[in-house]
């Protein structure tokens, strides 16, 4: 609940400006939430762009009742998973997608290839889950929500949203199984083909 | 070995219990498929928690103002393309109608044409005596009013009624046209 907060009463009255400064105070939020669901920084400014343009448009209903910054990402989470889903009909390969131009935040070329390899280890986690799950997880892991703040973001129950990211956990394993360990032993096989 | 509920405590979101901890602890000492695995997710998840959050690349606001900017304009030019086209259709509609109307007054010239002109001439000679009667009218007063007023009176009525035209046509050039702006 954002109360007794002035730009964001401003931008209630349609004051443009105002509305420009929460866009100064959310980016960050929101384009990361973009960025790890896209995996694409190009599509992730554009997403984040339509967001707040779709926020300022309908900010009439906006539910004061409710955190501003969990409406934003709910919109920007139903924006991405769209996306996601229009994409799939494409069949774009989420390893062609560019991420060089990731506002690194670590300067120098071992930090950079050190961010760029974290990155695509990120990427390679997130591109095996479902959109839905996928924004549960960057929701949880990246924003620091509580389950009932997804579940109000997402429109689910607070039991949908506990499974989903049970269920995401358990792919995320399987995925980085594969990743770090190319030859498990015979055991191992044998009980991770059964559980994941 | 059964693995069950063991592996579902690994990758659970809520809070075990200190019961269900020291039983998944128990687990983990003897079964090495389950430590594996811990160890699998523990990795996966240090990598979630610690990846560092993107940012946009700056001037982010003002990429958006531009873009809201634009969009406004677009939405302007979808109002003004969808009055046009509401005019256009009401300009349809109304020449349906006026169109329709005048068949109505046509089509009985179809059926009985002789009528219609009968009609037209009959018309034509009641409108033609009426302006014949009016016209009679008119001189028989301008006749009166020049006998009953003086010649001086009607001399300066015609006067100031000039006056009066002339101060008219001043007063709008000065209204209307538009103020020197002066340096």
């Amino acid at each position: 609940m954002d109360y007794q907060d002035p730009p964001l009463e401003k931008a209630l009255q349609g004051d443009e400006e105002a509305f420009a400064s929460l866009v100064d105070r959310y980016q960050g939020p929101v384009y990361n939430l973009c960025y790890r669901m896209l995996g694409d920084s190009n599509e992730a400014e554009e997403a984040a762009q339509e967001t707040f343009l779709r926020a300022y448009l309908g900010i009439k209903r906006y539910d004061r009742a409710k955190s501003f910054s969990t409406w934003l990402l709910s919109i920007a989470a139903h924006y991405c998973i769209d996306r996601l889903r229009r994409r799939k009909m494409t069949l774009v390969p989420f390893d062609t997608l560019s991420y060089e131009e990731i506002a690194d935040p670590l300067p120098g070329p071992e930090s950079l290839l050190n961010f760029h390899e974290q990155q695509q280890q990120v990427r390679a986690l997130l591109d095996v889950l479902n959109p839905t799950d996928r924004a549960i997880v960057v929701m949880y892991y990246w924003q620091d929500m509580s389950n009932n703040e997804i579940a109000q973001a997402l429109n689910l129950t607070v039991s949908a949203v506990k499974s989903r990211l049970h269920r995401a956990r358990i792919e995320m394993a399987r995925v980085w199984r594969k990743d770090s360990n190319p030859n498990p032993t015979q055991e191992v096989i044998r009980y991770e083909s059964r559980t994941l | 070995m059964n693995h069950e509920p063991y592996e579902s405590w690994l990758f659970t979101v809520e809070s075990l219990t200190a019961d269900q901890s020291q039983a998944l602890k128990g687990h983990l000492e003897t079964c090495e498929a389950c430590q594996k695995l811990e160890a699998i997710w523990n990795e996966a998840e240090t990598l979630l928690r610690n990846a560092s959050p993107a940012y946009p690349t700056p001037g982010f606001t003002a990429r958006w103002l531009i873009r809201l900017a634009s969009r406004r304009s677009i939405e302007q030019q979808k109002k003004m393309r969808r009055l046009t086209w509401w005019f256009f259709a009401f300009a349809a509609t109304s020449a349906m109608v006026f169109f329709l109307l005048s068949m109505m007054q046509v089509i009985p010239i179809f059926n009985s044409p002789v009528d219609f002109f009968i009609g037209g001439i009959y018309l034509l000679s009641s409108t033609v005596s009426m302006t014949n009667a009016l016209q009679e009218l008119v001189a028989t007063l301008t006749r009166v009013i020049i006998q009953a007023i003086p010649p001086y009176w009607l001399a300066g009525l015609f006067s100031m009624a000039g006056l009066l035209c002339l101060l008219w046509i001043v007063l709008l050039r000065k209204l209307l046209l538009p103020r020197r702006i002066l340096s």
